[in-house]
């Protein structure tokens, strides 16, 4: 285990080809978890590349858009890895407007689909990805769904129930319908 | 063991399921209705199929999302003529607890022809029975080009149909005891619930098409306006959907002081607010709340 401490940032910097530095922690039970933020975000392909080659696995990929991070005019991107029971964040920054990441799906079949949802989710542009479809969202929804604030009333508009309601007034008057 | 109702000279009536976003509540009652020799639907003449070539009765559970919507009128539409349509639970026909989201199409006949609708949420396994046993005089009729019979009188929920404690069913309403508060619509999940006020009073209208059966609104009525019936044999034709209400106006008395219009007090909010009554107390419920405060206090306060 403590061997991966040297492993881990050794592999990242010689892929990435510069110093990396990975913070470690154990918990109470002795589980240990490695920490890295990389400089740039090109870096995470040199980086899925190094963890591979030390028989790691991607577990999930989490994009989000935090307001810390919105403040310092960044996203960011995080990359869980699993290292035969320890797991690896790598967390790397993108920029608010334009940004993009290349795809790790050359080193790990499975970004495949979490990079289809992020891309569907925010304006991340994912490149070299072999199926850029949409994953879960309809067609008709507006791309990027999570970059913009969809106020309630208009998340919820109550046309459906008022316009069953019009009729329900009505028919339930026994009138005809309108 | 019961009698079969079908005529054996002709071939089964297929039976094609479409989920078209369920939760998948409606889809397990379904099941039963295909597992359960008790609610089996062969002895109506009926069989599953998952063929839609192959159908004559569609059963479509969900509230039509926006994402199953191009396929399931797809399945829909591979169904040869003469069909008949039956939208098992709340969802297909008013979106139910689902209406007015952002990612739900329906209800389902704004795209679809259909006949035959049967509340809850979800319906019990019967009450689909006797929705897919209307479908089936339907088709029969369509088939032999005649006229539609009268809507088939439905077994009753009582005798061998009756419902297990804590089935709640539709609800009933009971003008006399409502204070206006309308808490229940408040809780109501569906929106099924809706107050308007008119010349002679407070209408209460609750559409058992969008009602979930949950009950909370009955939960919330501290004066026992709103209770469950335990009746839920609601199946019915399509036409007849927005005539599915419970009604009832709580009319405005004139204050007994001033004559301003108010709603009267329940006997059954004084039972819950008061130990005993007195005639003081009943003598002040006829008063609006200015006259009151003039009675008891001698003045008004803001």
């Amino acid at each position: 285990m403590t061997e991966l401490s040297e492993k881990v940032p050794a592999a990242l910097s010689r892929r990435i080809g510069e110093e990396v530095a990975v913070e470690w922690r154990i918990d109470a039970k002795g589980v240990m978890t490695g920490w890295c933020r990389l400089r740039q975000g090109a870096f995470i392909l040199p980086a899925a590349e190094g963890v591979a080659r030390l028989g790691g696995r991607l577990s999930m990929v989490t994009a989000s858009l935090s307001a810390g991070a919105r403040q310092r005019g960044v996203r960011e991107i995080a990359y869980h890895f699993d290292l035969d029971g320890t797991t690896l964040t790598l967390t790397i920054e993108l920029p608010l407007e334009g940004a993009e990441v290349p795809s790790l799906t050359p080193v790990f079949r499975n970004a495949d689909w979490n990079e289809r949802e992020f891309m569907e989710l925010y304006a991340i542009r994912v490149i070299g990805h072999p199926d850029p479809r949409r994953l879960f969202l309809d067609k008709s929804i507006e791309p990027a769904a999570f970059e913009r604030l969809i106020p309630y009333s208009t998340f919820t508009n109550g046309a459906s129930s008022t316009a069953l309601w019009a009729k329900v007034m009505t028919r339930a008057g026994g009138e005809e319908a309108p | 063991m019961e009698t079969a109702h079908n005529d054996t000279s002709e071939p089964p009536l297929g039976l094609f399921r479409i989920n078209a976003g369920s939760c998948n509540g409606c889809d397990v009652e379904l099941a039963a209705t295909a597992a359960v020799s008790r609610f089996d639907v062969e002895r109506l003449g009926c069989r599953y199929t998952e063929s839609p070539g192959e159908a004559a009765i569609v059963l479509i559970t969900g509230p039509l999302t926006a994402r199953v919507r191009e396929k399931a009128l797809r399945l829909h539409g591979a169904v040869p003529e003469p069909k008949v349509t039956v939208a098992v639970g709340v969802c297909p026909v008013s979106g139910g607890v689902f209406r007015d989201s952002y990612a739900v199409a329906g209800p389902v006949d704004a795209y679809l022809p259909v006949d035959v609708n049967v509340p809850g949420c979800p319906p019990r396994p019967q009450a689909i029975v006797a929705g897919i046993a209307e479908a089936v005089l339907l088709w029969k009729a369509r088939r032999d080009g005649v006229p539609p019979p009268t809507a088939g009188s439905l077994p009753e929920s009582g005798g061998e149909n009756a419902a297990p404690a804590g089935v709640r069913g539709r609800m009933r309403f009971n003008a006399a005891a409502c204070v206006g508060c309308r808490m229940c619509a408040h809780v109501c999940a569906g929106s099924a619930i809706r107050f308007d006020e008119e010349e002679a009073g407070l209408r209460f209208t609750l559409w058992h098409n969008s009602c979930a059966f949950c009950a909370l609104c009955a939960h919330y009525c501290r004066t026992g306006a709103l209770a469950v019936t335990e009746e839920w044999q609601l199946a019915h034709r399509h036409e007849e959907q927005y005539r599915l209400v419970e009604q009832g106006v709580v009319p405005r008395l004139p204050c007994a002081g001033c004559g301003e219009p108010l709603l009267p007090v329940p006997p059954e909010l004084l039972r819950v607010a008061f130990r005993e009554t007195s005639p003081e107390i009943a003598r002040l419920t006829a008063l609006c709340p200015e006259c009151r405060q003039k009675e008891s206090i001698g003045g008004t306060r803001r």
